[in-house]
């Protein structure tokens, strides 16, 4: 459906308005982490999950509460631990008598709700893991040959802890994958922390309201993809992507030296969706180059797999993803 | 709706205008940059080595220069595309203008996209097309300006003395060489044009003009030089084929012999002046006339004979001293008249002989001829005078004879004039090689390089100085030059020597050994550098041996007499 100029002008205000609504009330609690949070936001308006990756203590798990807590949606939190199984997380058929009639019925698991914090999610076991890919791709889940659909919105919030690994599992590159954004949290200023403690070591807390309803999230997410994008604007975001593959010409020699598997077209969506947002709440209506470039990090940091010699030599993925972009212009 | 996207084409197009005429600009000062700075390599390069600038460079220069701005340029005349996204990235757009461009070719005006054009006018809207500059930098202007300064600069310098002088020389010998083609030319056919049918064969001019009609006028002067030596070498040989000098020196003889008496001086005249074609005549108006009577046929044959017998003694005289000179030699003098004599051709190719040649053997046969007739007219007479009148078998005889010595007599005609049309070739050819000469040393003395060379190490100053340590001294008190000959010219070193008339004990190895030093030393004192009192003394010193040796003849009897 294209909307009429005036149309498109409301939905434009109406998605910038909103998220500036929940982005303003997230921080009253969150103190500083502007753009972590504008990317958590932008994620979760176009419709993906995001992977936060940050020592403890940063406030990872209060950014989730705080906003699922403005979103006005059902809640709901999975401490990922080695002894997890994976009907803890989609539900399981229990036995139940009905007036004497028994009967299996399913019992649905943490994953039935609207926002879903997967915390330290790489605690779990590969099995564990792998019971939600089928959640976060199809926004489903199959037990005993029955599928039940999930609730829309719907969208997975996970944390892990980079240092600590012993007794961790790294989540395969097909879970990765579904992540729209790997997120890092990084260490607050000296202001920041401040400000946290003044926030948070008094006698009340920041109450936080709900600002916006899945409905809400839905038409942003609507909007976004009425975004228009340019065909050159389209065409430079596929070659960043495929320059992230060695195999590519445009690739640049960190990507052919270190890198082992490049990103998906699923990261080409992802830096899409997100690039509208950006573009949006820029207020432009359209999707520039720009754009592209600032989502690129976030979206593909995670989806390229670095080869012997780049893990020997400490490569991080952002460094490949920042030259791919240098070397395209 | 429409207005905005009016407003937004007219700036496109506005600053793809600009654009235009920014890549005009600077495209010609790139091209006039790259044209200054190879103009000036160019010609500071033919300055430095003394020469100038030449000043078809700079007319190909521009006019490369300006094929390569209008090539250049219509290649990378700015299209709409690239002209949207120069203004996105000058101004910060953030692919607005691009993005408006390709929404509007494909028709998508509705919603977000009119959204975006209207927002994309609005932020063009304050933006000023007319501020992109068009010409390009200062420094750049400067640098392509001084550069085509420099080279301009530099075409203006004139060569260096040196350089002038040799333009000047090669023009000089261009000049002159096409000045003496067309000279050369020019003579051939005066030459040619004078020619009958034997002296046409003797020289060949169609061997000579296809050589002179070869000849190119060139700037190069030991070229020129290269070819008239050639010419003159050719003329030379040809020269030296006609050589007759035996048989002039035979005649002179002759004519010696003539003018000793009085009733054959007249024939001595002209042989004497090298006249052979009058000698013929008059040796034609010797003949006898077979219709005169008897006593008149002896007188006229009387006359003949005379002359006949001084020839034929001069010839023999010639025989005999080249007889005595050598066996070798005189042997194939002898070859040679008889091979003469019968062929009545090549008198050089048979005057090699001692005698003369076929000159010789005519003079020996028309006097033989001539005293049989003189014998027969004598028999006849006296039957004559016996009997009153001769028979027949006298006057078959007679006539006979007279047969004989009118052969003889034309055959001897015939080698003069054929003497004579060989010394009129000669002396046409000499006067064209002489021409040719003259070219040669007219084209060295302008331009003066054959006669003073500039360059070099002096002669004995080679690199081995060890080897030159005696010569040093002997080098530099003497010219350089090394002396040559001419072919042709100057004393024989295979002269045949022969002896003096009559008896006596051969000195031939003596005299030879004295001529040879006699010549050695004459040619060491004919040397310009050989001060004269040397050169008197030299000649004083020889004066003085050939006077000690008559007197010391005396000297030997007197001391034969005392024993």
């Amino acid at each position: 459906m294209t909307l009429v100029a005036d149309q498109a002008e409301q939905a434009a205000e109406d998605f910038v308005e909103r998220f500036g609504a929940i982005r303003d009330e997230v921080s009253k609690f969150i103190v500083g982490q502007q753009r972590l949070m504008e990317d958590v936001l932008a994620a979760v308006v176009c419709g993906g999950h995001v992977l936060l990756e940050g020592v403890p203590g940063l406030g990872k798990t209060a950014l989730v509460h705080s906003i699922a807590e403005a979103l006005h949606l059902e809640f709901r939190r999975i401490q990922f631990t080695p002894d997890l199984l994976p009907a803890d997380i989609v539900g399981t058929q229990v036995l139940v008598d009905r007036q004497g009639h028994r009967a299996l019925e399913f019992a649905p698991g943490p994953v039935f709700c609207n926002v879903l914090l997967a915390d330290e999610i790489n605690r779990a076991t590969p099995k564990t893991q792998s019971a939600l890919l089928e959640t976060m791709q199809e926004r489903s889940v199959t037990v005993a040959g029955q599928t039940h659909r999930l609730g829309a919105p719907f969208f997975v919030l996970a944390t892990q802890n980079p240092i600590e690994q012993d007794g961790t599992y790294p989540l395969p590159e097909a879970q990765l994958d579904r992540f729209f954004f790997k997120l890092l949290v990084e260490m607050p200023s000296h202001d920041e922390f401040s400000e946290i403690l003044n926030r948070t070591g008094g006698a009340t807390r920041p109450e936080i309201r709900p600002v916006a309803g899945g409905e809400d999230i839905l038409r942003m997410g609507a909007t976004l993809r009425e975004t228009p994008i340019d065909q050159t604007v389209q065409d430079f975001l596929v070659r960043v992507v495929r320059a992230t593959h060695p195999q590519s010409e445009d690739a640049p020699d960190d990507v052919r030296r270190f890198v082992r598997h490049g990103a998906s077209p699923r990261g080409a969506q992802a830096m899409l969706a997100a690039s509208r947002a950006r573009a949006l709440l820029a207020g432009r209506y359209h999707v520039s180059r720009d754009d592209v470039a600032a989502v690129a990090v976030p979206a593909l940091r995670h989806r390229i797999l670095l080869s012997f010699e780049g893990e020997a030599d400490g490569v991080r993925t952002d460094e490949v993803v920042r030259s791919v972009l240098e070397s395209l212009g | 709706m429409a207005g905005q996207q009016d407003r937004l084409s007219d700036f496109v197009a506005h600053v793809r205008r600009r654009l235009t005429a920014r890549r005009l600009w600077s495209i010609a000062a790139v091209v006039a940059t790259v044209a200054g700075a190879a103009l000036v390599l160019l010609a500071g390069a033919r300055v430095l080595t003394g020469h100038a600038a030449e000043p078809w460079w700079y007319v190909a220069a521009a006019l490369a220069a300006g094929v390569t701005t209008l090539v250049w340029f219509g290649l990378s005349v700015p299209q709409t595309d690239a002209s949207a996204e120069w203004a996105d990235r000058q101004w910060g757009l953030q692919d607005s203008l691009v993005s408006w461009l390709h929404f509007r070719r494909a028709g998508k005006q509705e919603g977000f996209y009119g959204l975006q054009a209207k927002q994309t006018a609005e932020r063009v809207s304050c933006l000023d097309p007319q501020s992109i500059p068009v010409r390009p930098a200062t420094r750049r202007w400067l640098t392509a300006a001084c550069l085509v300064a420099v080279a301009a600069g530099l075409g203006f310098m004139k060569p260096s003395a040196a350089v002038q002088e040799k333009i000047a020389q090669e023009a000089f010998t261009l000049a002159e060489t096409e000045r003496i083609n067309e000279r050369l030319e020019e003579q051939l056919e005066e030459l040619t044009a004078g020619l009958d049918e034997e002296e046409r064969e003797l020289i060949d001019p169609d061997q000579l003009r296809e050589q002179i009609e070869a000849f190119q006028a060139t700037p190069d002067q030991k070229q020129a030089l290269r070819q008239y030596a050639r010419l003159e070498q050719e003329l030379q040989k040809k020269i030296a084929k006609l050589d007759q000098r035996r048989n002039e020196e035979l005649a002179a003889k002759a004519a010696a012999e003539l003018d000793k008496a009085a009733e054959t001086r007249k024939l001595a005249e002209p042989l004497a002046q090298k006249q052979y074609d009058r000698a013929a005549e008059q040796l034609e108006q010797m003949q006898p006339d077979p219709a005169a009577k008897l006593t008149e046929q002896q007188k006229q044959a009387a006359r003949l004979r005379a002359a006949s017998q001084r020839m034929a003694a001069a010839a023999k005289s010639r025989r005999g001293a080249s007889g005595g000179s050598g066996a070798a030699q005189a042997g194939a003098g002898q070859k040679g008249a008889g091979a003469g004599a019968s062929q009545g051709g090549d008198g050089s190719a048979g005057g090699s002989g001692a005698s003369g040649g076929d000159l010789g053997q005519a003079m020996l046969d028309l006097d033989e001829a001539v005293a049989e007739l003189e014998d027969a007219l004598d028999k006849a007479a006296q039957q004559q005078r016996r009997l009153g009148e001769c028979d027949a078998k006298s006057l078959s005889r007679c006539n006979a004879r007279q047969s004989r010595a009118s052969a003889a007599l034309s055959g001897l005609s015939k080698c003069l004039s054929k003497m004579a049309i060989k010394r009129k070739a000669q002396s046409r050819l000499a006067s064209l090689c002489k021409s040719c000469s003259e070219c040669q040393g007219g084209l060295c003395d302008k331009a003066g390089l054959c006669l003073s060379p500039k360059s070099g190490k002096n002669a004995g100053a080679a690199t081995v100085e060890s080897r030159r340590e005696g010569l040093a001294e002997a080098l530099a008190a003497g010219p350089a030059e090394q002396l040559s000959g001419i072919k042709g010219d100057g004393p024989s070193q295979k002269s045949v020597e022969s002896a003096d008339e009559g008896s006596g004990v051969s000195g031939r190895t003596a005299v030879s050994r004295e001529r040879r030093f006699r010549r050695s030393v004459e040619s060491f004192v004919s040397r310009e550098d050989v001060p004269a009192g040397v050169r008197q003394g030299v000649k004083r010193y020889f004066e003085s041996i050939h006077d000690i040796a008559p007197a010391a003849k005396p000297t030997t009897a007197a001391r034969g007499e005392s024993l």
